[in-house]
C-alpha cells in the first residue's frame, strides 16, 4: 500500500480479520462439541430460538446454533483443501504447459478446456455421485473443476514470465528448466496465486454447500451449512425460518469476509483496483 | 490468420469431443444399475436383459460411444427414461424454460453491472461504497439460498410478486409456441395478462440468478474503469472541456468493456449452472430440475446429450466472444498474437 | 450502445409492468376466473411418473393418472370416509367395462359379459377384442404390469389364455384357482388400450416398454389426455366419448412440484385445489389454516426399515429383536411424521384385510431390554451398520438421523448413505444393501398379494428384499391365498402373524396415514391409492 493509506481504507481488512477470527473461533467450539451437534432428541423439534437455543433447534430437535458452529469448521476445513488441492494441480499443469514443449501444453489444455467447458456444478455432482455420496467425494468433483481455473490462469502468467529478463537469463546461463521453474517462475506466480486461491476459496464454500444442498455431498446427519439449508427449505415457508436462515447467513459472512480480504490483496499487488 | 482460425476451430472440436467422452465415462461410473429402476422391482432376469440391451449397455464401450456421437450428429438423441419422453422433444420443451431465466438474467446482470460500475468508479464515496457491499454479499451468496429468502420476503410475506409456482399462474393457459419464451409469445398474440404475469413469474428467479454474475462484471467493469480512468488520454479528453461525466461514459467505460465482453461465455454458464439450483427452488420447469433427477437415475441419453450441447454452447460463446474482442481491440489481431 | 439500451429498456419495462399487475392480477389470491364452472380442478403431486402406460405402472406415481385415462374390465368399490369424502373398499369388485361375470366351479376360468357401445376417441370400438390385446400386451411385455397381472404367481404364471368368442364376450382362463384375480385385473395395469393406436406406435415388442405410451395416452377413460410436458404438468379434458357416467371436472390441471415448500406455498395462495405429498411439518402448519382440510386415509403403504436377514448382523435374532424395541416408534410418529403414521408390529398393516389385532400390535420402545439383548446375542458391539436412504427424501433423512441416535445408545453405530434413485434401487432390490429404509405397499391391497412378494421364502432373493423367511408360513401362506373363505383366510394370517413376530424379521416404523390436502372449495373427492380423479371436483 501506498503512503496514502489512511485508516478509513484500511478498516476494510481489520472487519474482514475479526470476522474470520470469529469464523475461526466458532469452528473450534464446534470441534469441541463433535458428535453432540448430531444427536436428535424428538420431543424438542422446531424449537423458536430462545435463551437455551440461541437459534433454535431443527426438524430433528438439535440445536442449530451447535450445528452452525460444527459447519464451520467443516465449511473451512473442506474449502481450504479443496482450493489448495486444485491451485498444486493447477500450478503443475501451468507449469509444464508454460515451460515446457508446446506439444505438452496441447496436451494438457485439451482436457483442462474440456472440463472447463462442461457446466461445473453437474460435473462436480456426477463426480461426487461416481465416487459415493459423502464429503471426501464432494472435494474431489470440486478439485476437479478448479484445477483448470488454476491451470489456465497460471498458464498465462507462466508464459509471459518467458519473456521476463531474469528467467531469460536463467535460460542462458544454462540452469535446467525444473529450476528455473521452482526458483524463478514460482515466485514470479505467487501473487496471482495468492489473489485466485483467495478467489475460489468462497466459491468453494459455496459449491459444497451446492453440492451437498443437492443431496450428493455431506452425508446425514453432518452439520454441513448446504445440507442444513435444505433441511430449512421445508420449513421456511411453514414459519420456521431460522433452520435455513441461520446456516445461509453464516455462509454469507464468510464468504464476504474472505472476498473482502481477497479485495485487500489484490489491491497490495494493484492499488488502483479494488 | 487463416491458420489462426483453423487451429482454433480444431482445438474447439478436440475440446467438444473430450466433453462429450469424459461425461460418457463418468455416467457409466455412477453408482447403480438403470435397468433395475426402469424395469422396477418385480421385473424378472429376462425383463432386465431385454431392458440393457434396448439401453444398448450390453455393447462394448467404445462401440456405446462411437453409436452416440454418430446418432447424436445425425439429430437422433435418444430416449430418456427418467422423463418418459425421447431427448430431443424433452430438452426442446425445457431448455426454453431455461433460456428465458437466463437470458434475461443475463440482461439485467449486464445492463446492471453497466449502471453500478459507472456510477461507482465515477467518484469515491457513499454509492461507490454502497456498490461495492452489494457486489461483496451477491459474491457471496448461494443462488439457492438467495431464492429461499427472495421468496420467504417477497412472495410469502410481502406478497408483491408470485412465490415459486412455475412460469405462469395455474389459471392461465402457455401460449401458442413461437420462440417458446412466455413474455414474447404472449405479447405476439397481443394477450397483455399473459405478458404481464409470465414477467411478475420471472422476477424472482431472475433476480437471484443474476445476483451472482452481476456482482462479478460489477466488481470487475469498475476495477477496469478505475484504471482507465486514471490513463493519461482520459485527462487529455478532459482538459479538452468534455463533460465528466460525458467522458467517464463515452471514453472510460467504452475503454474498459474488453473484459467485460469477454467474460461474457464465462457468465453464460455460470447463469447454466447456477439454473440448476435456482430451477429447483422456484419449481421453474427449465433444464436444470430435470438433469439433477436424470444424473440421480443414471439416465444416459438426456444427460450426456445436455453435456454435449452446453460443451457445444460454451465453445462457440468463447469463439464468438473472442472474434467480437478481435473487433473492439485492434490490437489482438496481430497474427501470433495468441499462442 | 444503442442495442443494449433498448434491451434495458425493454426489461425495464416487462418489470415494470409485471410489478404493477402482479397485484390486479391477483397472484396471491384466488385469481382470474374464466368463469366459476369452467374453472380446471388444480392439482399438484410431488412425485412424477416416468411412464403413462398401464403396462408399466411399477410405483404409485406411475399410476397417478391411469385410472382417469383408462377403462378397466371391473372396478373396487367405494366406501364413506372421513369428512364427508369418498374411499376405495378393496374388498368389493364391481362393474366397470364388464357388465357381469361369473366364475367356473374349479375357479380356474373366468368369463365376463361386456357392456356395449363403448369406444375409443379414435372411434376404434372398445370391445372384448380390445381387451384381449390389452392384457395380452401387458403380459407379452412382461413389465411390472404382467406381473401384477399373474398375481405375483410365476411359475407357473397365472393367466393362462384369453380369448374372446364374440365382441361381448371375454374369457380368461388361469392356471390355478385364485380369487384375487379380479382385484388384479381392478387394478392401473389391467388398463384397456386402443389396439389401432398401439400398434400405430411401436406396437407390442416382447419383454420390452413402448417409448410413445410413456407420454401419450391410448385409452378411453373418463378423461383425455390433452396436453402432457413430462414431470411438469398434464392437462385432463372430460372425455365425450366416454361410455360411463360423465366424470365430476370437465377439465383437471396436474402439476408435478418437486419442491416441498412450493407445494405448500401453491396450498396457501389457493392456487392448488388438491395437493398430495407435503412434509409432516408443512401438513401440521396447515391444520389451522381455515381455508384449507387436511383429511388422512388409512392407506396400506408403510415406512420399513429392512434388516436383510441374510446379512450381518440381522442373521442374529436378537439384535434384530433389539433393534426393533430400541427405535422410538410412538415418538418418531408423534413429532417426525406429525400423527400421520399408525403404529403396528407385523407383516400385515393394520388397513388390510387380515391383520390381527391380537399379534400385530406395536413393540413398546424399550432401550434397556434392547441392551440386555445385545449382551445376550454375544455380538461384539460397537456393531457398524450402513443404512441406506433415497437422496432427496426429507422424510427418510428425518428418520434415519432419529434411528441413528436411537441405535447409538445401544451400542450399533448406523452410517447413512444417501443414494440416488439409481444406486438405490440396484441396492435394495439387488441385494446388495444391509439396511435401508423403505417406503412401499402392495400394488395389490391384499395380504395374500403382499406376503407373497415381501415375506416368502421362495421370493428371497428376488421381491423379498428383506430376506424375510419364516418357514412355519410357507404353508399358511399357500392356504391362505387359495381360499375364498374370509374368515379361514383371517385365522391362517393371524397364526402367520404370530410366528413372524416372534422372529423380529424387520423394523416396522409406522403405516402410512395418506394426506391429501384439500381446499374449501373442494366439493367431492374419492381416496385410492390410484388416484382415481373420476369423482374429484370443486
Amino acid at each position: 500500500m501506498n503512503g496514502t493509506t489512511s485508516a478509513w481504507r484500511r478498516w476494510p481488512v481489520i472487519a474482514s480479520m475479526v470476522i474470520l477470527a470469529v469464523y475461526l473461533m466458532l469452528a473450534l467450539a464446534g470441534t469441541f462439541l463433535g458428535d453432540q451437534a448430531n444427536v436428535a432428541d424428538v420431543t424438542r423439534t422446531l424449537r423458536p430460538p430462545s435463551a437455551e437455543h440461541l437459534l433454535g433447534t431443527d426438524g430433528e430437535g438439535r440445536d442449530v446454533l451447535s450445528r452452525v458452529s460444527v459447519g464451520a469448521g467443516i465449511s473451512i476445513m473442506l474449502a481450504a483443501i479443496s482450493v489448495a488441492l486444485g491451485a498444486a494441480g493447477g500450478l503443475i499443469v501451468a507449469l509444464a504447459c508454460g515451460l515446457g514443449a508446446r506439444w505438452l501444453d496441447r496436451v494438457l489444455m485439451a482436457p483442462m478446456n474440456a472440463v472447463l467447458a462442461f457446466p461445473q456444478l453437474l460435473l462436480a455432482m456426477a463426480i461426487a455421485i461416481a465416487l459415493g455420496s459423502g464429503l471426501t467425494s464432494a472435494v474431489i468433483g470440486i478439485v476437479v473443476t478448479i484445477i483448470p481455473v488454476f491451470a489456465v490462469t497460471l498458464r498465462g502468467e507462466a508464459l509471459r514470465s518467458r519473456s521476463e529478463a531474469f528467467v531469460e537469463a536463467a535460460t542462458t546461463i544454462g540452469l535446467p528448466r525444473w529450476r528455473i521453474a521452482l526458483r524463478h517462475v514460482v515466485p514470479y506466480l505467487g501473487t496471482t496465486m495468492t489473489v485466485q486461491i483467495a478467489a475460489n476459496f468462497g466459491s468453494a464454500v459455496i459449491t459444497l454447500a451446492a453440492l451437498s444442498y443437492v443431496g450428493v455431498g455431506a452425508r446425514p446427519p453432518t452439520a454441513e451449512w448446504g445440507a442444513m439449508i435444505n433441511d430449512g427449505l421445508q420449513h421456511a415457508v411453514s414459519g420456521q425460518w431460522w433452520v435455513g436462515v441461520a446456516p445461509g447467513i453464516a455462509l454469507l459472512g464468510l464468504v464476504i469476509a474472505v472476498n473482502i480480504f481477497t479485495d485487500q490483496v489484490r489491491a497490495r499487488r494493484r492499488p488502483a483496483g479494488w | 490468420m487463416f491458420r489462426d482460425i483453423r487451429q482454433r476451430l480444431l482445438a474447439s472440436a478436440v475440446t467438444i469431443v473430450l466433453a462429450s467422452f469424459v461425461s460418457f465415462v463418468v455416467l457409466r461410473a455412477l453408482p447403480g444399475d438403470p435397468a433395475r429402476l426402469i424395469a422396477g422391482p418385480l421385473a424378472g432376469p429376462e425383463t432386465l436383459a431385454a431392458t440393457r440391451s434396448s439401453l444398448g449397455l450390453d455393447r462394448p464401450f467404445f462401440a456405446q460411444y462411437g453409436q452416440f456421437l454418430w446418432n447424436f450428429v445425425r439429430g437422433d438423441w435418444g430416449y430418456s427414461f427418467s422423463v418418459g419422453d425421447e431427448v430431443r422433444e424433452a430438452l426442446t420443451s425445457r431448455l426454453t424454460a431455461t433460456l428465458e431465466l437466463a437470458l434475461y438474467a443475463f440482461v439485467l446482470a449486464v445492463v446492471g453491472a453497466l449502471v453500478c460500475a459507472s456510477v461507482a468508479s465515477f467518484r469515491p464515496g457513499f454509492r461507490r461504497g454502497l456498490v461495492r457491499l452489494f457486489a461483496l454479499v451477491g459474491l457471496g451468496s448461494p443462488p439457492f439460498w438467495v431464492g429461499l429468502v427472495l421468496i420467504v420476503v417477497f412472495s410469502s410475506y410481502l406478497g408483491w410478486w408470485p412465490g415459486p409456482s412455475g412460469r405462469l399462474s395455474p389459471q392461465l393457459y402457455p401460449p401458442e409456441p413461437v420462440t417458446g419464451f412466455y413474455t414474447v409469445d404472449f405479447a405476439l398474440h397481443g394477450d397483455l395478462i399473459g405478458v404481464s404475469d409470465s414477467a411478475a413469474h420471472l422476477v424472482l428467479p431472475v433476480v437471484s440468478l443474476a445476483l451472482l454474475p452481476w456482482a462479478f462484471l460489477t466488481r470487475l467493469l469498475t476495477a477496469n474503469m478505475a484504471d482507465t480512468a486514471g490513463q493519461p488520454y482520459i485527462l487529455v479528453v478532459r482538459s479538452k472541456g468534455v463533460p465528466a461525466w460525458r467522458t467517464h461514459v463515452r471514453h472510460v467505460l467504452a475503454n474498459s468493456l474488453l473484459p467485460t465482453v469477454s467474460s461474457c461465455g464465462l457468465i453464460l454458464a455460470t447463469l447454466i449452472t447456477g439454473s440448476v439450483l435456482v430451477e429447483t427452488v422456484f419449481n421453474w420447469p427449465g433444464v436444470g430440475a430435470m438433469l439433477t433427477e436424470g444424473i440421480s437415475a443414471q439416465d444416459f441419453a438426456l444427460v450426456q446429450s445436455f453435456i454435449l450441447l452446453s460443451a457445444i454452447l460454451y465453445v462457440v460463446g468463447n469463439l464468438v466472444g473472442d472474434a467480437v474482442n478481435r473487433m473492439i481491440d485492434a490490437r489482438l489481431r496481430t497474427p501470433g498474437a495468441a499462442r | 450502445m444503442r442495442p443494449r439500451a433498448i434491451a434495458a429498456a425493454a426489461l425495464a419495462g416487462v418489470l415494470a409492468l409485471a410489478g404493477c399487475t402482479a397485484d390486479k392480477l391477483g397472484v396471491t389470491g384466488p385469481a382470474v376466473s374464466r368463469g366459476a364452472d369452467s374453472a380446471p380442478l388444480q392439482v399438484s403431486f410431488a412425485s412424477a411418473p416416468a411412464s403413462l402406460d398401464p403396462a408399466k405402472s411399477c410405483t404409485g406415481e406411475d399410476r397417478q393418472l391411469l385410472n382417469s385415462l383408462y377403462v378397466r374390465l371391473v372396478d373396487f368399490g367405494a366406501e364413506p370416509g372421513p369428512e364427508g369424502t369418498t374411499q376405495i373398499d378393496y374388498s368389493t369388485i364391481t362393474p366397470y367395462l364388464a357388465r357381469s361375470w361369473d366364475a367356473s366351479d374349479d375357479g380356474k376360468t373366468y368369463t365376463f359379459k361386456l357392456k356395449t357401445g363403448w369406444k375409443f376417441p379414435s372411434g376404434t370400438p372398445m370391445d372384448a377384442r380390445a381387451v384381449e390385446f390389452s392384457l395380452e400386451r401387458a403380459l407379452k411385455m412382461n413389465q411390472c404390469g404382467a406381473v401384477i397381472l399373474h398375481d405375483l404367481y410365476t411359475d407357473p404364471p397365472l393367466i393362462k389364455e384369453i380369448e374372446a368368442p364374440d365382441a361381448e364376450t371375454l374369457v380368461i382362463r388361469l392356471s390355478q384357482p385364485d380369487p384375487q384375480v379380479l382385484a388384479a385385473l381392478a387394478d392401473t395395469s389391467g388398463g384397456i388400450v386402443d389396439p389401432s393406436l398401439v400398434k400405430a406406435n411401436g406396437g407390442v415388442v416382447e419383454n420390452e416398454g413402448n417409448a410413445w405410451m410413456d407420454s401419450h395416452s391410448a385409452g378411453g377413460g373418463a378423461f383425455v389426455l390433452q396436453s402432457y410436458a413430462a414431470g411438469a404438468s398434464a392437462v385432463l379434458k372430460a372425455n365425450p366419448d366416454y361410455g360411463g357416467l360423465p366424470p365430476a371436472s370437465k377439465e383437471i390441471r396436474i402439476t408435478w412440484v418437486t419442491s416441498p415448500s412450493t407445494q405448500l406455498l401453491n396450498v396457501q395462495n389457493g392456487t392448488t385445489d388438491i395437493a398430495y405429498g407435503l412434509s409432516g411439518s408443512a401438513l401440521n402448519s396447515l391444520k389451522s389454516d381455515p381455508k384449507v382440510r387436511v383429511v388422512s386415509y388409512d392407506d396400506t403403504q408403510s415406512m420399513l426399515m429392512t434388516l436383510p436377514n441374510n446379512q450381518e448382523p440381522w442373521t442374529n435374532r436378537d439384535v434384530r429383536e433389539a433393534v426393533v424395541k430400541a427405535i422410538p416408534t410412538e415418538d418418531i410418529i408423534k413429532n417426525v411424521v406429525y400423527g400421520f403414521g399408525k403404529a403396528y408390529y407385523g407383516p400385515i398393516p393394520p388397513s388390510m384385510p387380515g391383520y390381527s389385532e391380537e399379534h400385530g400390535r406395536p413393540v413398546a420402545t424399550d432401550v434397556a431390554g434392547a441392551k440386555a439383548l445385545i449382551a445376550k446375542s454375544g455380538v461384539r458391539t460397537p456393531i457398524d451398520v450402513t443404512l441406506d436412504i433415497l437422496a432427496g427424501d426429507q422424510n427418510q433423512k428425518a428418520l434415519s438421523t432419529v434411528i441413528q441416535s436411537a441405535l447409538k445408545e445401544i451400542g450399533i453405530n448406523v452410517s447413512v448413505r444417501t443414494l440416488t434413485s439409481s444406486a438405490w434401487n440396484d441396492a435394495v432390490y439387488n441385494g446388495k444393501s444391509q439396511a435401508s429404509l423403505r417406503f412401499d405397499g402392495p400394488a395389490l391391497a391384499n395380504a395374500g398379494y403382499y406376503l407373497q412378494y415381501d415375506e416368502a421364502c421362495s421370493s428371497v432373493g428376488s421381491f423379498n428384499t428383506g430376506y424375510i423367511c419364516v418357514k412355519a408360513n410357507t404353508p399358511l401362506l399357500d392356504r391362505a391365498r387359495g381360499t375364498a373363505d374370509t374368515s379361514e383366510r383371517d385365522e391362517l394370517y393371524a397364526q402367520l402373524t404370530e410366528n413372524w413376530v416372534k422372529e423380529y424379521p424387520r423394523v416396522t416404523l409406522y403405516q402410512s396415514l395418506t394426506p391429501f390436502v384439500l381446499s374449501s372449495s373442494v366439493r367431492a373427492f374419492h381416496f385410492s391409492s390410484s388416484y382415481d380423479m373420476r369423482t374429484w371436483a370443486k
